[in-house]
């Protein structure tokens, strides 16, 4: 396992489904070992280039807006292409996370791999998400732990 | 026959929130043109109804995830009149401190990712980014320094937690505040850079005279300071806002329009700010603005990407002032007991003023809010602004106009979300 691996739990657990992202981070902290950094980020994404600094492996967890029925699991490598438009943005102002994943594309700061585990939402506003997010948790962190333990 | 030539862009980029704007020309001459605001209303003002005066701060940052400081600042500043409160200067600097932050944010963002690369040719602010890598990083490098400002004060960068009626929840420390110093330094250098790589814009040549209104103060640039002055010769108390200004509700806009009550539209923002403020802002802005040569109240809007830049340089000298002269608070908040009655808030968002105005109870609970954003204050005058751009340019292929009618729109950074919080939904049932 390298030591630069860092998973970005992105989203926001007062808005639904968006919480998502944190929900498997947590999950995924539990998992894992101290050479794999954990964090959430509730930020816009333009810090998110930030917030993934040096580290060579970056896994992003979010959740999306389209993508199949609620709690489908989606893995995109950032490598492979560009990450499709509607996956949802906690941000406003108009860039989401694909936005922000090809910003840092242009300026040459993609990690050397970054991988995006999308899941699909339902419901995007109150606290708590729905059955059938909440039911694709465990998914998603499989998800994630197969690009932690390859990476 | 009549020909009619339709411009129409069904969802602006580039802006927040959702917004169309569609222009007919008709055998040559301008028909309709319409800014319109699609997004859904957001009813702000009714679910404030009830809830604690405490509360204001933390529910209005909501509206916006680029400028939640200034909806924060305006209710304190309201809860805090309504109560018979000052907060005094400690916690005043310090209020202007987070509000420098979020100038530099907002204003780094626009500039650099949003309006540029209008003024550049190029479709986005990430296609430009391969062309111009330094210039981006740039722009992100100082967009960081203001998040940074706002999570120190703010408790983290988006929707702030840490402000309060009658202060905050927790004061930053010495070595917060050194560490702030430390990228307001580096900031300093690509602020004045900013200023001087926008100017050299290809600026349109595009004048049209409007009243501009902002808060405006002898002493200082303002943030929460001041009274709402006019180029026309309005000078006003901030509880005196309904007495001159009214919101109106179009039938293409999900935003109300305000208007000045005897002869309607202004504008509002940081060319409007600049207009009225020059005077007192930090001297190396105004040298920078002078070598820039912005002259304050021109009335030409694509200079308002000048503006901000020199703004955006302000913002980073003024913070560096403040943490400077900073004796800190002798506690992070005072007592403020409810009082029934009605406050008024005011203060310049980035995109301009933002007036809050509450009644509340007795016992705390608010009965009545009207919260009125820079974007429902200037649509008029977004709108007057496409007319001459349009007037100027109807011998330009669609494509060609499409793109500078957009350009115009962005110059005054329209924050639609922050425009549709409105109450007053009317249904027409037959």
């Amino acid at each position: 396992m390298a030591d630069s691996v860092r998973v970005v739990g992105v989203g926001n657990p007062s808005r639904g489904d968006d919480g998502i992202g944190p929900a498997v981070a947590a999950e995924v902290a539990i998992r894992v070992d101290s050479s794999v950094d954990v964090v959430v980020s509730t930020s816009d994404p333009h810090s998110l280039i930030e917030r993934w600094g040096s580290a060579d492996t970056v896994v992003l967890v979010d959740a999306m807006v389209h993508g199949g029925p609620p709690g489908t699991v989606t893995v995109f490598d950032a490598a492979l292409g560009p990450l499709p438009a509607d996956i949802e943005s906690v941000s406003s102002h108009g860039m989401g996370i694909p936005a922000a994943v090809e910003l840092a594309r242009s300026l040459g700061r993609l990690p050397e791999h970054l991988v995006v585990v999308g899941v699909a939402g339902r419901e995007f506003e109150g606290i708590g998400m729905t059955r059938e997010v909440r039911g694709a948790v465990e998914d998603a962190v499989r998800a994630v732990m197969e690009v932690v333990e390859h990476a | 026959m009549s020909e009619t030539r339709t411009i129409e862009v069904g969802y602006l980029a580039r802006v927040e929130g959702e917004g169309s704007l569609r222009a007919e020309v008709i055998d040559g001459e301008l028909g309709n043109v319409e800014f319109s605001i699609f997004e859904p209303p957001r009813f702000f003002e009714a679910f404030l109804r009830g809830r604690r005066f405490t509360e204001a701060p933390d529910i209005t940052s909501r509206i916006c995830g680029i400028c939640p400081i200034a909806y924060q600042m305006s209710s304190v500043t309201a809860m805090e009149d309504v109560c018979g409160v000052d907060v005094g200067d400690p916690l005043h600097e310090l209020r202007r401190l987070i509000y420098c932050g979020e100038y530099i944010e907002s204003h780094a963002l626009h500039i650099y990712l949003l309006h540029v690369p209008d003024f550049l040719g190029y479709e986005s602010g990430i296609a430009m980014a391969a062309d111009h890598r330094a210039v981006v990083e740039r722009g992100l490098r100082l967009k960081q320094t203001g998040n940074e400002i706002i999570r120190v004060l703010g408790g983290r960068e988006i929707h702030p937690v840490n402000v309060r009626v009658g202060g905050f929840w927790r004061l930053p420390t010495r070595k917060d505040l050194d560490g702030l110093a430390t990228e307001l330094d580096r900031a300093r250098d690509e602020a004045a850079e900013t200023v001087r790589w926008v100017s050299q814009l290809n600026i349109p040549d595009v004048t049209r005279p409007v009243e501009f209104v902002a808060l405006s103060d002898p002493d200082r640039y303002p943030f929460t300071e001041g009274r709402i002055r006019s180029s026309r010769g309005i000078d006003i108390d901030v509880s005196e806002w309904n007495e001159v200004f009214v919101e109106q509700h179009v039938e293409r806009s999900n935003a109300l329009h305000a208007v000045i009550r005897e002869r309607g539209m202004y504008a509002v923002g940081p060319t409007a700010r600049f207009a009225l403020n020059h005077e007192v802002i930090q001297p190396v802005a105004a040298r920078a603005a002078a070598e820039a040569g912005l002259e304050p109240g021109v009335p030409n809007p694509f200079q308002s990407i000048i503006v901000r830049a020199v703004e955006t340089l302000h913002a980073v000298e003024e913070a560096l002032a403040i943490i400077d002269a900073y004796e800190p608070p002798v506690e992070a908040s005072i007592p403020v007991d409810p009082v029934a009655g009605v406050g008024h808030g005011a203060s310049e968002a980035p995109r301009g003023l933002l007036y809050h105005r509450y009644g509340i109870r007795a016992d705390g609970e608010i009965a009545e809010a009207q919260i009125v954003p820079p974007t429902s204050q200037n649509q008029l005058s977004i709108e007057a602004d496409l007319r001459e751009v349009l007037v100027a340019n109807l011998d330009k292929p669609d494509a060609e106009l499409q793109w500078i009618l957009e350009q115009a729109i962005r110059n005054y950074d329209p924050c639609i979300s922050c425009a549709t919080h409105f109450l007053r939904l009317e249904i027409d049932r037959g």
